[in-house]
């Protein structure tokens, strides 16, 4: 028996809608950036079970790529986090709000 | 294999990121290089790419399809390409001084502007949704970085925090739309989407106006177009000056090339869909950002606002896709590009002290202080509003003219209007310069050479694109895509 | 070497150029004039080149124009026009035929002498490096116009002589008066200019071109393109030629928007010769002569022209009888001579109206220099009352003005004979017997007048202060030097137009293109010399008259003294007439008491009618509705602009409050916004 497709679509929108909301509720830096992780591999997990609908290796061929640049986006992301947290000795981004109107 | 030939075309791209890495290493390398001579490296790895780039382009006649169909050489791609590379050897010239005066390490700065640019060139030449998202992160990957570059400024690294995190939503947001399409039309080349596309939704497949959607919110996003313009005004306030007008300029063009490239090639079939999508977005961004803009003291704030108004008269040429509107939107950006740098690189020259100088009181009685400048700052806000006889007026004529013969009569009256309203705000600057007596008397000390060269430069450029406009619609017309379907 | 052309412009601007940016301020005077008049000497020098170059070419034997487009300047893109679809591009090209080439050679000759001067004149100013920016930038606009071979780049000069003027006359801009004059002028002639844009868009929707080689051939092939349609119940002809017209009317100072000229009077003395006598305020009448063809098809607008042009000569002539002020006679007598000029072109005769273009721009520039030379003299005194005698202490100045008034006159052999008698003679060919004797009434008019400021200002005895006695001195060379050149061209000028032996009309006659279709009364105007003879003894008879009359008025040490005492005997009718009629020194010595019997029951009727029931009326009804629209201003106009702008700031303070700093608020709008596109794709997604 294998997993009908339509499971794997409705996962992986269940999962963007989580990140999302995440990213929309949470008020610390790290965790927000991790709802986001959470919306990119949605989007992989949609993209590889489509690459086994059509039988062609696209979509496999760019989670691969959506792998390392999520591992980059992390490393740029967490060394502002740092930054930020030497200067202001905190990451609630609510609190960060020196810069408006 | 690919045809080893094909990595030659790419070499620019390639070329400018190995300069980029290079200026990385060497400056891990004990102190580095000095701040000088890492600007002065820069600039010779842009202007060697810039003569790879003339022989890509004399070598390649048409356009040519790359790596199975996932770069693509052609007029358009080449016409961005050379933008970027003046935009970003501007914003190098414009950064020299203030990169001194700042303390901070220089050599990453300027490896950071030549990879971003590198990703810019390759946005211009993607021609499959994976080539040109994984483009698209490389520079926003550099720009994140380049916004929080002054890292003890709580307002440089606030911006920065800002910027990467709505960027890596709308990034989010973007590949989830593409992972839709994907699965609506079964690859991610342009080409092929087009007609994909054109099937499934004779089908009725609910994927695709789902993956349109989010996939445009992201462009929109990237080009700071109302309702994803949200980060614009922090984002450009906190980041340093010289990466604001980058922003501003070159990452803008780069969005808009990619934008283009994705509405004409990729979902052109889809036109009838998205037509209405954007007429709303861009009559939204021309509102929003000239109302906005009205209260604003802060000039780079302003600016910002004036840069998401802008935003949206461009978006309305790209809706006309017809000819003229197209090279008018190629046009106007030209013309834009010189404008923006030369207003950033006034708002540089006032500053003093890191932030302050930015306000409109800090422009009081500039006429009497330095002539010069306040005559080159005024060319500059008549090219913004459009005012004759500046390339402005041209790009903004044009472009109404576009859309009008498009049928977009009503998008073309809120552009008129929103441009009158425009006028208050840039000619209030005018009018601190020439009407407001001025705290202190001294000149504005032109101690920075490549900056006032920047302006002039610039002020040049502005009036020749509004007196001679005929050569420059020609490279304009140069870069025309035709959209798919129609 | 007619190829050249290009550069004739654009050595004045490089001119303002060099002396206004690129060595503002860094060099001595002696630099900055020889900066600016070498250019201009250049450009003349070189304008004499291109003459001959194209005289000498074939396409002058072929009577073809000499045509360069250099640049397109607007590729404006596809517009429709009655006959399809065109591809309207605006090109930067210049035209030498025979019209630009009179028009060349008067604009940088006379130009390159009021340069020479100024540099005497203005050695002891302020400002003198600005003054020759402008002066430059002047020549540069100013041949722009009469080279442009298209409508479009005539307006660029049109509206660039226009922003010099303003410029110029608001010099000194330390005073008060200057900058108002000069506001005056700029005000009045927009008025004119957006008539004049309003034609030429009715020109580029019809045809979609603006080039004269283009129009007026097409026109002159088919009158039917533009007598056939009609805008607003006029012909299109007609209602171009009016829109040009009221165009000219501002820059050329004709009723009814001739006022700012007087005024303009406030600047420099050299640059009211140059501009506000020679050259720019003749734009108006090259303009006419240039578009003729479409004045030719529309006789009744032509008419308008001349009667305007007759009505504005005598009106001006009048008032300058009675001016004291030596550059105020001298404007009106401006205005006289131009309104000559349309009544020429107005009655077809348009190589009639060049050829007085050209010689009131000798003799007029000449007058100018003349009296600048005078006030040099009398430290900056302009009021002629108190000059007399100065024949003495400026004998040059005195011969050369005298060589002046003599050729605005109109005697024979002088320049404005020749001129005047052509338009008097076309007038009289045409049977337009009342223009005629308009002409002839002004010809007089200019006659009395002119003499009347010799005799004042050269003759008697001296009236001003010791001290100016003390100053009074003969100017330098270089600007005595340039009054002869002008003297000697103020004689000759004419003589091209001899009647009979006319080589000025048959050069300009490739340019004046005939419509075809039934043909004009030419046939009176033919039979020149023995026709011409009768009409141009009695101008002869009537100006020698006129001259003799200011003579027995004016000569000696009469004439100031009488009006004077009338003036002071009734303080008000003095102050109502010399408000803009103050013709009373004329009727002094005329026809004194019946004058000042009538003046006298009309100043009654006056004191007693007008100012107590008509005016003291008024003005209550006036301060009534003022303050009506007062209440209406401030509560209905100025209530809507504010809710405009209060509406604009209210919705730009609600959107800064969306900017409100916090990130999740900001994905909060990313996500609305996602949910905003759904929507609007849902409601406006077709099929």
């Amino acid at each position: 028996m294998t997993v009908p497709l339509s499971w794997y679509l409705i996962l992986g929108a269940v999962l963007f809608a989580i990140g999302a909301v995440g990213a929309l509720t949470r008020r610390n830096g790290i965790s927000i950036f991790l709802s986001i992780e959470v919306m990119l591999n949605a989007a992989n997990l949609t993209l590889i079970a489509y690459a086994r609908q059509w039988e062609s290796h696209a979509g496999q061929v760019v989670v691969f790529f959506v792998m390392a640049v999520a591992a980059a986006e992390a490393a740029v992301g967490l060394a502002l986090f740092i930054a930020v947290f030497r200067q202001r000795h905190t990451i609630d981004l609510n609190r960060i709000n020196l810069l408006r109107w | 294999m690919p045809d080893p030939q094909e990595f030659l075309l790419l070499a620019p791209e390639i070329l400018l990121a190995s300069a980029g890495l290079l200026l990385l290493l060497v400056g891990t390398i004990g102190r580095g290089l000095g701040n000088r001579h890492s600007a002065v490296v820069a600039l010779a790895s842009l202007f060697l790419t810039a003569i790879d780039l003339y022989a890509v382009g004399r070598s390649v006649p048409g356009s040519r399809l790359l790596f199975h169909g996932t770069f693509v050489i052609d007029g358009f791609a080449l016409f961005w390409k050379s933008l970027i590379l003046i935009a970003t050897a501007l914003t190098i010239l414009l950064s020299i001084r203030y990169m001194e005066e700042a303390g901070y390490r220089a050599g990453e700065y300027y490896a950071l502007l030549l990879l971003a640019s590198s990703g810019m060139l390759l946005m211009a030449s993607g021609y499959s949704l994976l080539t040109i998202w994984i483009a698209l992160e490389t520079m926003a990957l550099a720009s994140y970085i380049l916004a929080g570059y002054f890292k003890r400024h709580l307002r440089s690294n606030e911006a920065a925090l800002k910027y990467f995190i709505l960027g890596a939503l709308s990034s989010g947001i973007l590949l989830y739309g593409i992972s839709l399409l994907y699965g609506a039309a079964g690859t991610v080349q342009l080409g092929e989407l087009a007609r994909g596309l054109e099937l499934a939704r004779a089908q009725g497949s609910l994927l695709v106006p789902l993956g349109w959607i989010l996939l445009s919110a992201g462009l929109f996003f990237k080009v700071a177009a109302v309702p994803f313009h949200i980060w614009t005004p922090d984002v450009y306030v906190g980041a340093p000056t010289p990466i604001t007008a980058y922003l501003a300029a070159a990452s803008k063009a780069a969005s808009f090339a990619i934008l283009i490239r994705i509405f004409y090639e990729g979902l052109g079939t889809l036109y009838g869909d998205w037509k209405w999508i954007l007429a709303g977005v861009a009559a939204a961004s021309m509102i929003w950002g000239n109302v906005a803009a009205l209260i604003q003291d802060n000039v780079k704030r302003m600016l910002a606002y004036s840069s998401i108004a802008h935003a949206g008269y461009v978006l309305m040429g790209v809706l006309a896709a017809s000819e003229i509107g197209l090279w008018s939107v190629l046009y106007y950006l030209l013309a834009y590009t010189f404008i923006t740098m030369g207003a950033f690189a006034m708002v540089l020259l006032l500053e003093r002290r890191e932030y302050a100088g930015e306000t409109c009181a800090d422009y009081a009685g500039l006429a009497q202080r330095s002539p010069f400048l306040a005559a080159m700052m005024v060319i500059f806000l008549v090219a913004l509003t459009g005012i004759p006889p500046t390339g402005g007026f041209f790009g903004k004529v044009y472009l109404f003219a576009a859309a009008v013969q498009a049928g977009w009569t009503w998008l073309a009256a809120v552009g008129v209007v929103t441009s009158a309203i425009s006028l208050y705000y840039y000619f209030r600057i005018v009018v601190y310069m020439y009407q407001t007596d001025s705290a202190e008397a001294t000149p504005v000390p032109l101690r920075a050479p490549a900056l006032v060269t920047v302006i002039t430069l610039c002020a040049v450029a502005t009036l020749v694109l509004g007196l001679y406009p005929e050569p420059f619609i020609q490279i304009a017309k140069s870069g025309l895509l035709v959209v798919a379907g129609r | 070497m007619h190829e050249l052309v290009w550069l004739i412009p654009v050595l004045p601007l490089l001119g303002a150029l060099l002396n206004g940016v690129v060595l503002k301020g860094r060099l001595g005077k002696n630099a900055v004039a020889w900066v600016a008049c070498g250019l201009v000497g250049l450009a003349a020098l070189l304008a004499l080149l291109v003459i001959g170059g194209y005289l000498g070419s074939p396409e002058h034997a072929a009577h073809q124009p000499f045509e360069r487009d250099y640049y397109t300047w607007m590729p404006a893109g596809a517009i429709t026009t009655p006959d399809g679809v065109k591809d309207l591009t605006v090109s930067v090209g210049f035209l030498v035929d025979p019209l630009s080439c009179v028009m060349l050679f008067v604009v940088t000759f006379v130009g390159f002498l009021i340069h020479l001067y100024s540099v005497g004149y203005m050695a002891h100013e302020d400002g003198f490096q600005r003054y020759f920016t402008y002066l430059n930038l002047f020549m540069g606009a100013m041949l722009l116009l009469v080279l442009g071979n298209n409508y479009a780049v005539l307006f660029v000069g049109w509206e660039g002589v226009g922003l010099c003027s303003y410029l110029l006359i608001g010099f000194y801009f330390k005073q008060d008066f200057p900058p108002y004059a000069g506001r005056k002028a700029f005000l009045v002639n927009r008025i004119g200019d957006f008539a004049f844009v309003v034609g030429l868009f009715a020109l580029v929707s019809s045809f979609g071109t603006l080039k004269f080689t283009e129009l007026f051939p097409r026109i002159a092939a088919n009158p039917a393109l533009v007598q056939g349609s009609y805008v607003l119940g006029l012909s299109l002809a007609s209602f171009v030629t009016l829109c040009l017209f009221i165009g000219a009317t501002g820059k050329s100072a004709q009723i009814p928007l001739f006022v700012w000229l007087p005024d303009a009077m406030a600047g420099p003395t050299p640059v009211s010769a140059l501009i506000h006598a020679a050259t720019m305020v003749t734009a108006g009448v090259y303009m006419v002569a240039r578009s003729n063809v479409l004045y030719q098809l529309a006789p009744e607008i032509s008419q308008l022209v001349a009667v305007i042009g007759a009505a504005t000569a005598l009106f001006a002539a009048t008032i300058g009888l009675a001016q004291t002020d030596i550059k105020k006679v001298l404007a009106y007598s401006t205005v006289s001579q131009l309104g000559y000029m349309f009544l020429a072109a107005g009655l077809a005769a348009y190589s009639a109206a060049v050829f007085h273009l050209m010689t009131h721009a000798f003799f007029k520039a000449l007058l100018f220099l003349g009296s600048g030379s005078v006030i040099h003299a009398m430290g900056g005194e302009q009021d002629m009352r108190k000059m007399g005698g100065l024949k003495a202490a400026l004998p040059q100045t005195y011969r050369t003005f005298l060589i002046g008034a003599l050729a605005i006159a109109g005697i024979f052999p002088f320049a404005g004979f020749f001129s005047k008698d052509e338009i008097l003679h076309a007038a009289l060919g045409r049977g337009q017997w009342a223009l005629y004797g308009v002409g002839l009434l002004t010809a007089a008019l200019t006659a009395f007048y002119m003499f009347r400021a010799v005799y004042m200002t050269f003759h008697g005895s001296f009236r001003g202060s010791h001290e100016q006695e003390h100053h009074l001195h003969e100017s330098p060379p270089t600007m005595t030097v340039p009054l002869w050149i002008l003297a000697v061209g103020a004689v000759v000028a004419g003589w091209v137009g001899f009647p009979g032996w006319n080589v000025f009309e048959h050069f300009l006659e490739p340019v004046i293109l005939r419509p075809a279709g039934p043909a004009e009364a030419e046939g009176a105007v033919a039979g020149h010399a023995i026709g011409a003879l009768i009409p141009a003894i009695v101008a002869l008879t009537v100006a020698a008259l006129a001259i003799f009359a200011a003579s027995r008025v004016f000569g000696g040490d009469r004439g100031l003294e009488g009006g004077r005492a009338w003036a002071e005997r009734f303080p008000r009718v003095h102050r109502l007439l010399s408000n803009k009629y103050w013709v009373d020194e004329l009727y002094d010595a005329t026809v004194v008491r019946g004058f000042w019997a009538t003046a006298r029951g009309l100043f009654r009727f006056d004191a007693s009618f007008i100012d107590g029931l008509l005016v003291n009326g008024a003005r209550h009804v006036t301060v009534a509705f003022s303050l009506l629209s007062g209440v209406f201003d401030k509560y209905v106009v100025d209530g809507l602009v504010n809710l405009v702008g209060t509406t604009l700031d209210a919705g730009s303070r609600t959107l800064r409050r969306v900017q409100s700093g916090s990130v999740g608020n900001y994905a909060l709008v990313l996500a609305m916004g996602m949910f905003a596109l759904v929507c609007l794709y849902m409601a406006l997604r077709q099929g």
